[in-house]
């Protein structure tokens, strides 16, 4: 048994040591490319949301390097995410491949409930899967901290792209960990060399959020690298959703009761009194909480006809009108392309970049909103 | 007494005998609006996002029609039926939808319908959309139990091919429909049309397709005509379970119609940009390979011209002839 799982931001990094741990053989799609998006999109309804189109090619590419187990996310309710196995499974049989795809609950499941399933599939035993977990987790959260230093560190670092540097040659390290000690050196000798860079403590960078559907993200291929581009353009970034925070939430927090969004569903209630599946609530909740933590524009990711994040789009503008925050829409699609993605970020910069200056002039009784 | 409006759009279709029913045994006036325009469409299609799909776009148009006319506007949320099947985040959305892009629309009356939480929180919904007329539950439930009724009678009535007979103020709206439609002569070639029931009946938004493919001599049959039982065997047999609320009108129709040797050929006509049609097209269109037969797909927005609809229709029934 080969284990394979489509791609989720760096989710793979924590997978392969999860495995390795659990002594189970796995192997990663190969990281995202143009082919991957167009090996999907040919076998893909063609309205469907790319995400789908991606991780499709992901999972071609990882059976054609010979994987036959395919473990993969299931049931969500409400939006598409939840009938991709379904799909996928019809699409690559279809193709005349042959493996066993498992939909793992994990989105109304529990850790119990997850790693047994695990179990199920593989027949390890729970003590090992466990073991993996003990190591992958961590090394998930890692990977989590190292994005969020490099959101810092970006926009002031004095030689541009040092801190890039740094963490993808971590992230790179981090695949390779086999056990506590490793990861912990690791951990130590790359956060060192973050804290040794030159930064330039002067410069006061905008900042935005990024936030919408849950692929796009995560992660950089879908979004073209949106993080890192705006990143070295100046630009603080902060997300809301994190692949640990979203992983602890869905395993643990869960079943403890705690709401995933009790604060963001309090601060969306006066615009959309419902969850609507997706993310579209967190969206709207998303987008308050930052224009009330100060940020200077937020971004809204969503890929083309995502009906979550349509709705929370068409509910947007009195969000940002009533909380004066800018808001862009970016709609991606398998036709997107980076210079399209490019100018509208310049010219949003420039926006924010002007009405901040605008603000700082204006006392602050007179100010008029964007 | 209160006038309640119910646009003409979404699960008007499917749901506007009941909801007709229970309001007006609580007393109130039911106002709906006349059937989709042009202007209707772009009305609507002035106040979302560019890429939100046709149905919604026809549904602010009617909200926006009964501006004036009604003191509360009607809008549910239906998030499911059954468990485990849910509607799409626009159905969900609905109500913070309406409130949101016509600011100017009646007050919103909303409900939100999910039976997975069990039917005393059912029960309580409707209780709550009730109180708005009455204090009194038992008026309330007994309203509950008319609407109830109407709607069985109303399924009822269009199972049995929607005869003229029972043509009522209840149901005329799709009476027109179907007047012309259920011909059973023996014609050379019988076509299921199958999609959303909003998709469907809306003449405007259709381009008229099922009056269109009957005027090219062909027999024509749609998803109201089968019993739900026949639908949920037709899931079970191409997807295992229901994942959306609507897949009996796509999967479950599709499954019986391409099962059935009298019926030829399959035509879908789904909107552009819909989120369950996009993945449930796919299960059909895989069935229909698997069947041998043909298949049309005619996805509609605001832009599709009556005449790219008509070629095409006319396309496929040559072809079908000549087979």
């Amino acid at each position: 048994m080969i284990i394979t799982y489509p791609h989720a931001g760096d989710m793979h990094i924590a997978l392969e040591v999860f495995f390795r741990e659990m002594g189970v053989e796995a192997i990663s799609p190969p990281p995202s490319t143009a082919r991957t998006l167009a090996l999907g999109a040919r076998l893909a309804p063609e309205f469907i949301c790319v995400p789908y189109k991606v991780l499709l090619g992901n999972l071609v590419e990882a059976l054609e390097l010979g994987a036959d187990t395919v473990l993969t996310l299931g049931k969500p309710s409400g939006c598409r995410l939840g009938y991709y196995p379904r799909l996928q499974q019809a699409a690559l049989r279809e193709r005349g491949y042959a493996f066993r795809m498992y939909a793992l609950p994990l989105m109304n499941g529990s850790a119990a409930t997850a790693i047994w399933q695990v179990h199920r599939i593989t027949g390890v035993p729970l003590r090992r899967i466990l073991r993996g977990v003990a190591l992958g987790l961590p090394v998930l959260r890692m990977l989590d901290e190292l994005d969020r230093a490099a959101h810092y560190l970006r926009p002031r670092e004095r030689t541009p792209g040092a801190a890039s540097k740094i963490v993808r040659a971590a992230k790179a390290r981090l695949r390779e960990v086999c056990d506590a000690e490793t990861l912990a050196r690791i951990r130590r000798e790359t956060f060192a060399a973050l804290d040794a860079i030159p930064l330039d403590r002067t410069r006061a960078p905008l900042k935005i959020a990024i936030l919408g559907e849950f692929y796009l993200v995560i992660d950089p291929f879908m979004s073209m690298d949106l993080e890192e581009e705006l990143g070295r353009r100046g630009v603080e970034v902060e997300r809301n959703i994190y692949l640990s925070q979203w992983l602890d939430f869905n395993m643990f927090l869960r079943a403890l009761r705690v709401p995933e969004t009790r604060t963001l569903e309090r601060l969306a209630k006066p615009y959309l009194r419902r969850n609507i599946s997706g993310d579209g609530l967190k969206s709207i909740g998303g987008t308050i909480r930052f224009a009330q933590a100060g940020y200077d524009g937020v971004l809204h990711l969503q890929s083309f006809t995502c009906a979550p994040e349509l709705m929370a789009s068409n509910i947007m503008p009195l969000v940002a009108r009533d909380y004066a925050i800018p808001v862009l829409r970016l709609v991606f699609a398998e036709q997107s392309n980076r210079s399209g993605l490019l100018t509208r970020l310049e010219a949003f910069l420039d926006v924010l970049e002007r009405r901040r200056n605008a603000q700082r002039n204006t006392p602050y009784a007179t100010r008029t909103e964007l | 007494m209160v006038r309640v409006g119910i646009p003409r759009a979404l699960l008007f279709y499917q749901y506007f005998p009941m909801w007709h029913a229970f309001f007006r045994a609580l007393g109130a006036e039911v106002v709906t609006t006349p059937a989709t325009t042009r202007a209707t469409l772009a009305a609507g299609a002035a106040r979302v996002v560019a890429e939100t799909c046709l149905p919604v776009k026809i549904y602010c148009g009617h909200v926006l029609d009964l501006v004036g006319k009604a003191d509360v506007v009607f809008v549910p949320s239906l998030r499911s039926l059954e468990r485990d099947a849910h509607h799409c985040a626009k159905l969900l959305g609905l109500p913070d939808l309406v409130r949101a892009v016509v600011p100017e629309a009646p007050d919103v009356l909303d409900v939100d319908v999910d039976l997975e939480k069990g039917t005393l929180a059912f029960y309580r919904a409707i209780y709550a959309v009730g109180r708005r007329f009455t204090w009194n539950p038992l008026r309330v439930k007994r309203a509950a139990a008319i609407a109830w009724a109407a709607h069985l009678r109303y399924l009822d009535w269009l199972q049995r091919g929607a005869g003229e007979a029972e043509h009522d103020s209840e149901t005329g709206w799709l009476n027109d429909w179907h007047r012309g439609l259920t011909n059973v002569a023996p014609l050379p070639i019988t076509i299921a049309v199958v999609g959303h029931a909003y998709n469907l009946f809306d003449a405007y938004a259709c381009h008229d397709v099922l009056r269109r493919l009957a005027s090219l001599g062909v027999a024509v049959r749609t998803p109201t005509e089968l019993p739900a039982s026949a639908t949920r065997a037709a899931i079970a047999r191409l997807v295992g379970r229901a994942y959306w609320a609507c897949e009996a009108e796509l999967i479950g129709a599709a499954g019986c119609f391409l099962d059935d040797p009298a019926v030829d050929a399959l035509v879908a006509v789904i909107a552009f940009g819909c989120a369950p049609d996009s993945v449930m097209m796919d299960v059909v269109q895989r069935y229909a390979r698997a069947t041998g037969k043909p298949v049309l797909m005619l996805p509609i927005d605001e832009h599709t011209g009556t005449a790219g609809v008509a070629t095409r229709l006319e396309a496929f029934v040559d072809l079908l002839t000549r087979r």
